[in-house]
């Protein structure tokens, strides 16, 4: 195939929490973006199953630097483009009831700390200041970071889109990528069910189908979708402020956290344990039951509230918990942006300027660093600390 | 110019200047119709039929709402003069809409309603707004479960709403348990009652608190006692027994301020407990644009036109007041949706002086609540607040003691909706009364 010169210079496959937000940046850095989509709209993968939480408070330089870039995308977007996602700016609490979790967050506050994040340790009694429900019996304190928050993934996925386009990307729903289109190692477009696209770029976007796109390529990405489920329930006048996670594991599952969203309803939901790998989003009845039952051991003050809907959606895992970023070394072309691990929504906004400096090769010297602890080739030896 | 931002709290319609935000994914319509059960299925034909361009927007995968998992015949008797089962019924609305050429978007949810008709809604194909000229809230309603009743006793697996069940059991094709107890005598329970029988389960009983049966006559007759289901009244559960699954209830007679009789009660061993103890019209998106609701009815406060107290937004069907019979949902429907073609025409005058239809001693409450003055042949509902023989039913001018309508009733039951055709001109409130 002759080196035509294409109408477009990057496709990305998957308009989700990565591809959508990554599409209005690069489009604004003026490239000729055409986001691919097998679903009818954006956000219909895994970004409808998040509940919408945004937190830079991480345990590591790279998730830190993007999720305070995505915080201040999210949280000023309103001023700046006019359209209300719901940003909710409550903070989150981490809580501790024993020593070995006081303990790993008080560690973990030193990192936090040193990279400037605006995170604190309470003691008991602010704890119960700051979310007078909680129960204190057995209480020792936990962290609190009043600049993160919230966001609504359903209105902010539509305002990605709707600037995206309006800077000029293109997107067509409902077409299924049925491989890549590839010339001496180098890729040269994408195919579909319905049509050939031509560009020297490929972003693989696509969520927990990422390794399904990566095998298209002659790659095995080791990203594999595992179920979590979420809650919501009738909303009720506010009575909780930030953000709650406990991260005590439990024989049946890990952490769980919670929050009420600004239209009064409280948002939850938990990670199991074991895993439940699969792209299967039938939800299950053991998980509301799980769940409750550890919500309100914490804030007694739930047992009273009626749950209106659960869900269940996929969370792209890698095997040390962190998303795999950077150009895949076997194809030329292929950009990977995979591998989120439930982190999408609030990874977005901050990653896709990352991908837009990385294509566009503008990358800051200070952002080379995260690139290279998101390489796809990494040694995968740390394990994430606060999944 | 009106902008629809979204504000803080989810409210649309809010009026500020400037132009459309990217978000804004704005279509126009006649007349939206929530919801595509047997209310809704009728008005979208009924505004159709009146020259609207109409929308239904049903937030199940398929239209027909509850008719699809009612297997049972009995549908269609006044409608369509013959008895068909709840999904016959459904598929011939369905036809008659496809006829019609009427829009239909399934797996589309409501999200909020402003009282300026401006709909969000969250579909497959994204995050719209839609903005009517009419609504029609045809939601249907919902079950009342365990909690609203407040059963003591274990938080064991096993304990089922009616309509949930029947769902699990007709659609899903699941079977619930092997022993099963219902509490509550309205339609569904007793439905379910016989459906589960067929299906080889053993129902041990139906028990009613009141000393009445909720559901229709004809359902008590061709579902229990036709299999020798035994019906207990003034009888309720008052322990539910079982760690991880259902293993027993305990039953117990109540005396007339229905409370439960020490030394009645009885423990019955079992492992799934049905409840059909009442519905709840599913007003959520209703409240959100302000429309006034009634107390009795849990459904709008709407005039003869079933018109809600927002203008413009009519209501019919569940959501407005709990039917005995699907038939009588699709008639409010077909009136509801006509008018809404009109009000989005311009063709109803506002309101101007109306007055105001009160429930007296004996009656639970008269739909519609208001009338413009003057108005006549105005088609009244009402129920009863206890089984009655030989009854007079009145309405009378709450001014003048006019009499507007008096009719003597063999038998009435607060199970069933009735109708009543006011045929003279009303022209001072009326206060609608039960005598002996």
């Amino acid at each position: 195939m002759a080196a035509t010169k294409s109408a477009t210079d990057v496709i990305i496959i998957g308009s989700g929490s990565v591809g959508t937000p990554a599409a209005l940046a690069m489009a604004e850095s003026g490239l000729r973006v055409l986001v691919l989509d097998r679903m009818p709209s954006v956000g219909q993968g895994s970004n409808k199953g998040a509940i919408g939480g945004i937190r830079a408070t991480h345990s590591d330089p790279a998730k830190i630097r993007i999720c305070l870039r995505s915080l201040e995308i999210f949280s000023t977007w309103k001023e700046r483009r006019g359209d209300d996602i719901e940003w909710h700016k409550g903070g989150y609490m981490f809580v501790a009831y024993r020593n070995r979790e006081e303990k790993a967050l008080r560690e973990l506050l030193v990192t936090q700390k040193a990279f400037g994040l605006n995170i604190d340790w309470l003691d008991r009694s602010q704890m119960l200041d700051l979310v007078p429900d909680l129960n204190p019996e057995s209480l020792i304190g936990g962290t609190f970071s009043p600049d993160d928050g919230s966001a609504s993934p359903l209105l902010s996925a539509h305002a990605f889109w709707k600037a995206a386009e309006k800077a000029g990307a293109k997107f067509r729903f409902g077409e299924i990528v049925m491989g890549l289109i590839m010339e001496n190692g180098s890729v040269r477009g994408v195919r579909t069910d319905k049509g050939e696209y031509h560009a020297a770029v490929v972003v693989n976007a696509a969520g927990g189908w990422a390794a399904e796109v990566g095998r298209m390529a002659g790659l095995d990405l080791p990203v594999k979708p595992d179920a979590h489920e979420g809650a919501v329930t009738e909303p009720v006048a506010p009575f909780l402020k930030p953000m709650v996670v406990d991260i005590r594991p439990t024989d049946s599952s890990v952490n769980y956290y919670f929050f009420q969203h600004s239209t009064g309803q409280i948002i939850f939901c938990i990670t199991p344990n074991p895993s439940i790998w699969g792209l299967e989003t039938r939800e299950t009845s053991s998980f509301l039951p799980m769940v409750a039952h550890r919500m309100v051991s914490l804030i007694p003050r739930l047992q009273n509230l009626r749950v209106r809907r659960t869900w269940r959606n996929v969370y792209p895992m890698t095997p040390d918990g962190f998303p795999l970023v950077g150009w895949a070394r076997e194809v030329k072309g292929l950009l990977l942006a995979v591998g989120m691990c439930g982190q999408g929504f609030m990874l977005g906004p901050g990653l896709g300027e990352l991908l837009a400096h990385v294509v566009n090769d503008t990358l800051p010297t200070k952002d080379r660093e995260i690139m290279g602890l998101l390489s796809p080739y990494r040694k995968f030896e740390g394990q994430e600390k606060l999944k | 110019m009106t902008v629809f931002g979204m504000g803080k709290h989810g409210n649309v319609g809010v009026k500020t200047q400037g132009f459309a935000t990217p978000l804004e994914r704005l279509r126009d319509v006649d007349v939206a119709v929530i919801g595509g059960g047997p209310a809704g299925l009728a008005a979208a034909l009924g505004a159709s039929r009146a020259g609207a361009e109409v929308v239904i927007l049903e937030r199940g995968k398929r239209l027909g709402g509850i008719l699809n998992q009612c297997i049972h015949d009995g549908f269609g008797l006044a409608l369509y003069k013959e008895s068909i089962s709840g999904p016959e019924y459904a598929e011939r609305l369905m036809d008659d809409v496809g006829r019609e050429g009427i829009r239909v978007e399934t797996g589309a949810m409501v999200l909020d309603l402003s009282a300026d008709k401006i709909l969000r809604v969250n579909s497959r194909s994204g995050y719209s707004l839609v903005r009517a000229k009419s609504v029609v809230l045809a939601m249907g309603c919902r079950e009342r479960t365990r909690d609203m009743i407040e059963i003591p006793g274990d938080r064991p697996a096993g304990v089922w709403t009616a309509g949930t069940a029947q769902n699990l059991v007709n659609l899903q094709n699941l079977r619930l348990g092997n022993e099963i107890v219902i509490l509550g005598s309205g339609d569904i329970g007793l439905i379910m009652a016989r459906r589960l029988t067929f299906e080889g389960m053993k129902v041990k009983g139906v028990f009613e608190i009141l000393p009445w049966v909720g559901g229709l006559e004809r359902n008590v007759r061709q579902c229990l006692s036709d299999f020798s289901i035994p019906l207990e009244l003034t009888t309720t559960v008052v322990d539910i027994c079982g760690r991880d699954r259902l293993s027993s209830v305990v039953v117990s007679r109540v005396d007339e301020a229905l409370k439960p009789l020490a030394g009645t009660e009885r423990e019955i061993p079992c492992d799934t407990l049905l409840l059909s103890v009442g519905l709840i019209p599913e007003n959520e998106l209703s409240k959100r644009a302000g429309v006034e609701l009634s107390p009795a009815t849990g459904g709008a406060v709407v005039d003869e036109m079933f018109m809600t107290s927002v203008p413009g937004v009519f209501s019919c069907g569940n959501v407005l007041q709990i039917h005995d019979v699907a038939d009588w949902a699709s008639f409010e429907g077909f009136v509801a949706g006509k008018n809404a073609a009109l009000h989005a025409r311009g063709e109803i005058p506002t309101r101007g002086t109306i007055v105001r239809i009160t429930p007296g001693a004996g009656v639970r409450y008269a739909l519609p609540q208001i009338v413009r003055r003057s108005a006549a042949g105005v088609d009244l509902h009402f129920r009863v607040t206890a089984p009655r023989r030989n009854v007079w039913i009145e309405a009378r001018g709450s001014a003048s003691g006019t009499i507007f309508f008096r009719r003597k009733f063999p038998r009435l039951l607060p199970s069933e909706l009735q109708k009543i055709k006011l045929t003279t001109a009303i022209d001072e409130d009326l206060e609608v009364a039960a005598h002996d």
